[in-house]
């Protein structure tokens, strides 16, 4: 186990990684080569000598790693063992992280608030929602169908539409958001009230007055800027009217396309980009 | 003013030339102040680690009442311990009174609520983070609490050097239960009070420089303890890195 602070004890480095063999009473002269290995498995070789308390955050938090390594342990639990490190100490420990899991065959359960380090390093995600865990999945599974309401706004998916399915000829449905007719994926009957999740990125704007966008983009919303809201290198571009989409642009395109508030804009998003799920379900 | 000049200049001459009663003075008093500090850690970090470790009800009321006793009258532990090992108190057959063994007896008793005090105190500087470490490596509940106790060694060490030094000035207890015996239970202190009484100034002085230089010895160990160690110690307790 490696907890979200790196936590040493006063002594040196090597006697630090030997605590785990020592309780269990695994520590013998051999354990020198044992530690050594675990040192060098996290780049802190010829570091055994010195003290840990006089090591950087990025350092103690890998000595910590070998610490638990060093055991040969069947299962390595992680709670947030990047958060308190500078992105350089972080993505060393995510290399870490990779090469444990892939070459030592450890299975790795590891909690995070960083959306893209979930992507970035698990397998398998659950995400845990007012202390329940409220779906699991792969990744697609967890930031392109999310199973309701909290859980879409929770992995990004910002837009979030109400509405009526009309019609549906094998899965490809016609479905009425106020008025506004969207086409979407879904198995739910005519009739049925759904939510339709999207997620900013697959929202592409384009000016009324600009070339159309390929043929494949089934919706085509015409809508009016109600904010631009910088996001990084990005900018979100919300709409409010006649429904309410969010869009993800970079800075760059929302500068040459001349966006401004008050604006009318073009919102294009493909038929498969929506996911659709029965209200009933999503309100759960 | 001439009475300390020429007091100076007989303490001097005393320590330079090692005078077998000063010396036999000095020599005593650390051997009674030292036992009693060794005896007191014994007893008071024990006690110490328990309370620390130890959930139990009344826990803050006792620390508090252990801390009130840092200040315990050196008089009243005199007098508390005269009552017990006088020829009529419970522990009289023992013989204890106006011996080094009964004023080891009473500063050891005088030291301990500081000691204990002081050992929790320390402990609890030992992070909540350390012991979840601990016990996430595998550790029993023993090997957590010496390990536990491993990191807070110095804040410990401090504790008994304090002890120490409160055992080797005090004059309540070596007056009371030591009688002032020349060459039996007479120290540093209690040999100066006498000498000054007497006009003996020399003598005093040579004893008070003695005993400036004990305390000076103390404070040096614990400065260097504390500049040089302690902040380490707060580094881990807190898990702050170093910059």
């Amino acid at each position: 186990m490696v907890f979200q602070k790196p936590v040493v004890l006063n002594t040196t480095v090597s006697e630090n990684v030997a605590f785990g063999l020592k309780f269990r009473g695994q520590y013998s002269r051999d354990s020198t080569k044992t530690i050594n290995e675990a040192l060098d498995l996290v780049g802190l070789s010829g570091f055994g000598s010195r003290k840990a308390v006089t090591l950087s955050g990025g350092e103690m938090q890998r000595v910590a790693l070998a610490r638990a390594m060093v055991t040969g342990p069947d299962l390595l639990l992680l709670d947030e063992p990047t958060a308190n490190l500078d992105p350089v100490s972080s993505a060393a420990i995510e290399d870490l992280i990779i090469r444990i899991n892939r070459e030592m065959h450890t299975t790795i359960v590891l909690s995070t608030h960083d959306m893209v380090q979930g992507q970035r390093l698990a397998d398998r995600i659950g995400v845990i929602l007012g202390g329940k865990i409220a779906q699991t999945g792969t990744l697609t599974e967890i930031f392109y169908h999310p199973k309701n309401c909290s859980l879409a706004r929770f992995v990004g998916a910002d837009t979030i539409l109400s509405g009526t399915v009309m019609e549906n000829t094998g899965g490809l449905a016609r479905i009425d958001v106020n008025g506004i007719p969207f086409e979407a994926l879904t198995a739910s009957p005519p009739g049925s009230k759904v939510l339709l999740f999207i997620r900013p990125e697959e929202v592409a704007l384009t000016r009324p007055d600009g070339q159309t966008a390929p043929s494949s983009v089934r919706n085509r919303i015409t809508g009016t800027i109600a904010k631009i809201v910088p996001f990084g290198p990005f900018v979100r571009v919300h709409i409010d009217r006649p429904v309410p989409v969010t869009a993800l642009v970079t800075h760059r395109s929302c500068t040459e396309m001349g966006f401004a508030t008050g604006m009318s804009v073009i919102a294009g998003i493909k038929a498969t980009a929506i996911h659709v799920v029965p209200a009933a379900d999503a309100n759960r | 003013m001439s009475d300390i000049v020429s007091g100076v200049a007989q303490a001097v001459n005393l320590i330079v030339t090692l005078n077998p009663d000063v010396m036999q003075i000095a020599l005593l008093s650390l051997y009674i102040s030292l036992t009693s500090t060794i005896l007191a850690a014994c007893i008071a970090i024990p006690i110490g680690g328990f309370i620390h470790f130890y959930e139990f009800r009344g826990k803050k009321v006792l620390i508090a009442l252990i801390q009130t006793l840092y200040s315990l009258p050196t008089v009243v532990v005199g007098l508390l311990i005269y009552l017990m090992i006088s020829r009529s108190g419970p522990l009289g057959i023992f013989g204890l009174l106006y011996t080094p063994q009964g004023m080891v007896l009473g500063q050891t008793i005088l030291i301990i609520p500081m000691m204990t005090g002081l050992a929790i105190a320390a402990l609890s500087g030992v992070g909540r983070d350390i012991r979840d470490t601990l016990v996430s490596l595998g550790a029993t509940g023993f090997q957590s609490i010496i390990q536990i106790v491993k990191e807070a060694r110095v804040a410990i060490l401090s504790a008994v050097i304090l002890g120490f030094g409160r055992a080797i000035s005090e004059v309540g207890v070596a007056m009371m239960i030591g009688g002032n015996i020349r060459g039996e239970t007479r120290v540093l202190t209690t040999a100066i009070a006498l000498q000054t009484g007497l006009g003996d100034f020399g003598f005093s002085i040579a004893l008070g420089i003695i005993l400036l230089s004990i305390a000076l010895v103390i404070v040096i160990l614990m400065y260097a303890i504390t500049s040089g160690v302690v902040g380490k110690v707060e580094q881990i307790a807190g898990g702050v890195p170093r910059e």
